[in-house]
């Protein structure tokens, strides 16, 4: 893992890097629930090939803003920009259509069936209405090849998958509608080292495609290891907008709206230590 | 081998064919296999207790016999695969077979009117039951214990106060005792081996013309070449008596029919999708409640042939027509071919073989001088041994590929 240091330094916070069009653009995104509001004037854009990490405490608005641009919530206010066109999402379905994939943390795939099978459900190729399993799993190879994905057979059910192996179809599976933006949802959570290797792996993957990506995580380092950019949201709020590689107690600080904790306090104990 | 050899992980070994064979036993990936082997273990046993076992008229009463279990577990194993239960089903085929026996035997209803309104009281049936499983929530197991209950009832009611009811000399048991003429089975024998073969040869070409992994050619032929000795030996037995029934010769256009629809088509994908995991078969999009009471009406439909193939058989559409046991030989021949009670695994075939093994089970012990008591405890030893294998093997492949 590379980090981007050289072309993130310069990235000034909320405009997506080398000055490329935004495929995902936000402005004043308000959301309310009942009393609660949700998320207020969230303004946030991901470039194209770019990696943006979403970070902040349970309960700050990650999932309700994910679920905003995926299509499942409307938003009460503000405008959502897809690839240079204002959208407006009755459902997760018109999303897809418009270029955003989510892969939610809770693996939608069905372990019983095989790699082709979950790569494919509910698109199915066909030939004269029969499934068309040899161009699926032709179509199947090559889109794990260029994934650089290690899986031992696409024949395989789910079941007998490891979690990384697992999370990489989920991936894999979001990109078959040509997106331009994938959104994953805690794809690390759960994962042993290895696997989470090679889930940042696959985010590089997804970088060289030139897809926008929306990180959301808990895990800073994994954050850190592959985001441009790292925005934190507190309390339904914009609590910021850092590079790639910001200090942990930074973010820390920006996450919990405190500077006085024991991230920032053994920090400073070492003395910048990075 | 071409394509994936890019990607494969350096943790995987390439192993021969004994290996990969120990390691799927260990995995509980076989298939059909250890049913078609407790199938030959079994016919052995029973040939060496009583050499009338493979008699040709035994086996052609035990295809008429295995013929409407069978039909009945096509329609369990489709609610199994959805991770359901229908305690219903029996007794649905009853009812459907007292209302036909009714309708032509004391109204005089013409027998094709009378069929089709059986049918259609089977199709009706499985989606209200449907219905209230899908729309209204309630446990299917909960939902079919209460029509197992009100078709008994039914039953008796539409019978009225004469609780017996013969089919000889009617429609039904003209077409239950049908046989073909021998050429008819050969050339039936001959489609159904031809057709298979086209398509795995197919299916060979052309994978390999897209370079994806494709069967050897001797895997094709022993494949082909086994089934048509089973095929044309059994053909050439039961040719020697009264030949192949029509009752056999449904069941398996039926098991094509249900076995192609799972595999190739896009509606069949989406029954395993639900019986794996509802809510990621939802969120690919498919349709879950259709596809639900869509497959509680095709056992309902099955049920209600199951009943009019058994009223043919036993000539019978009286109030004994189905015994308690008909709905576990059947759940337990699904679930013997290899059909997972706990959904989305399991085929078409695993119906018909199960049923085999079941049929089969009661015909030899019938044959051998045991009473209904001592099948009945067989078959529950036979089932429980089932689910164990595939409780067994759920756990096998939970530790499979854990890197």
């Amino acid at each position: 893992m590379t980090p981007e240091t050289s072309e993130t330094a310069s990235a000034s916070p909320r405009s997506p890097r080398g000055g490329s069009e935004p495929v995902l653009e936000l402005r004043g995104i308000n959301k309310r629930f009942g009393a609660v509001q949700a998320l207020t004037d969230i303004n946030l854009s991901i470039g194209r090939g770019e990696v943006v990490g979403l970070v902040g405490d349970n309960g700050a608005g990650k999932s309700t803003l994910i679920k905003v641009i995926a299509g499942v919530h409307g938003a009460d206010e503000g405008e959502l920009i897809i690839d240079g066109t204002q959208q407006k999402f009755s459902s997760p379905k018109d999303a897809q259509k418009a270029g955003v994939a989510t892969v939610f943390q809770d693996l939608s795939l069905c372990e019983n069936l095989d790699v082709v099978a979950n790569l494919f459900l509910g698109h199915e190729n066909t030939r004269g209405g029969v499934l068309d399993e040899v161009s699926m799993e032709a179509k199947s190879w090559e889109l794990l090849r260029s994934l650089s994905a290690k899986i031992p057979s696409v024949r395989v059910p789910i079941a007998a998958l490891s979690g990384g192996q697992r999370q990489t179809v989920a991936i894999a599976r979001s990109l078959l509608g040509n997106p331009s933006i994938v959104m994953l949802d805690e794809p690390t959570a759960a994962l042993g080292v290895a696997q989470t290797a090679e889930v940042l792996n696959l985010i590089e993957r997804l970088k060289e495609r030139d897809l926008g990506v929306l990180l959301v995580s808990h895990n800073m380092a994994d954050v850190q290891a592959v985001c441009d950019r790292i925005h934190v949201l507190r309390l339904g709020k914009d609590a910021g907008d850092f590079d790639g590689d910001e200090r942990t107690d930074v973010l820390v600080a920006a996450i919990t709206g405190a500077s006085d904790n024991v991230v920032t306090q053994r920090a400073t104990r070492r003395g910048e230590r990075r | 081998m071409t394509r994936n050899a890019f990607i494969t992980d350096e943790r995987i070994s390439h192993e021969g064919f004994f290996a990969t064979f120990v390691r799927r036993v260990k995995e509980g990936q076989l298939g059909s296999l250890p049913v078609i082997l407790a199938l030959v273990v079994i016919v052995i046993v029973f040939q060496s207790a009583n050499s009338s076992f493979l008699s040709p008229a035994n086996l052609v009463n035990l295809s008429s016999t295995v013929a409407y279990i069978a039909i009945l577990a096509l329609g369990i194993n489709l609610i199994l695969l959805l991770g359901e239960i229908d305690l219903s089903l029996a007794q649905l085929g009853g009812l459907a077979a007292s209302l036909l026996g009714v309708l032509v035997v004391r109204q005089g209803v013409p027998p094709i009117l009378a069929l089709i309104i059986m049918l259609l009281l089977g199709l009706v049936v499985g989606a209200i039951q449907g219905w209230f499983f899908a729309v209204i929530g309630i446990p299917a197991f909960v939902v079919t214990l209460a029509g197992l209950l009100a078709f008994t009832g039914l039953t008796l009611t539409t019978l009225g106060t004469q609780k017996n009811l013969s089919m000889s000399d009617t429609f039904a048991f003209d077409f239950a005792n049908f046989y073909f003429p021998a050429v008819w089975a050969y050339v039936f024998g001959a489609v159904a081996i031809i057709g298979f073969g086209a398509g795995i040869i197919y299916s060979k070409l052309r994978r390999h013309s897209e370079g994806l992994e494709a069967p050897s050619w001797t895997s094709v032929t022993v494949r082909i070449v086994l089934l048509f000795a089973i095929v044309f030996g059994f053909l050439v037995l039961i040719n020697q008596d009264f030949g192949l029934a029509m009752p056999f010769l449904l069941m398996i256009v039926i098991a094509i029919v249900i076995d192609l629809v799972l595999r190739k088509t896009r509606y069949g994908r989406s029954i395993y999708a639900v019986g794996g995991k509802v809510e990621a078969a939802r969120r690919a999009g498919i349709r879950v409640t259709w596809v639900r009471i869509s497959v509680f009406m095709a056992a309902g439909t099955l049920a209600a042939l199951f009943g009019f193939i058994k009223a043919g058989v036993t000539t019978n559409a009286g109030s004994t027509l189905v015994p308690t046991q008909d709905l576990l030989n059947a759940i337990a021949s699904a679930v013997i071919g290899g059909t997972s009670l706990f959904g989305g695994r399991g085929t078409a075939w695993a119906a018909v073989l199960g049923a085999l093994v079941v049929g089969s089970i009661n015909n030899g012990l019938y044959l051998i001088g045991f009473n209904s008591d001592a099948q009945q405890i067989i078959t529950a030893l036979v089932l429980l041994a089932a689910v164990v294998i595939d409780a067994l093997s759920r756990r096998g492949q939970r530790y499979v590929g854990r890197g």
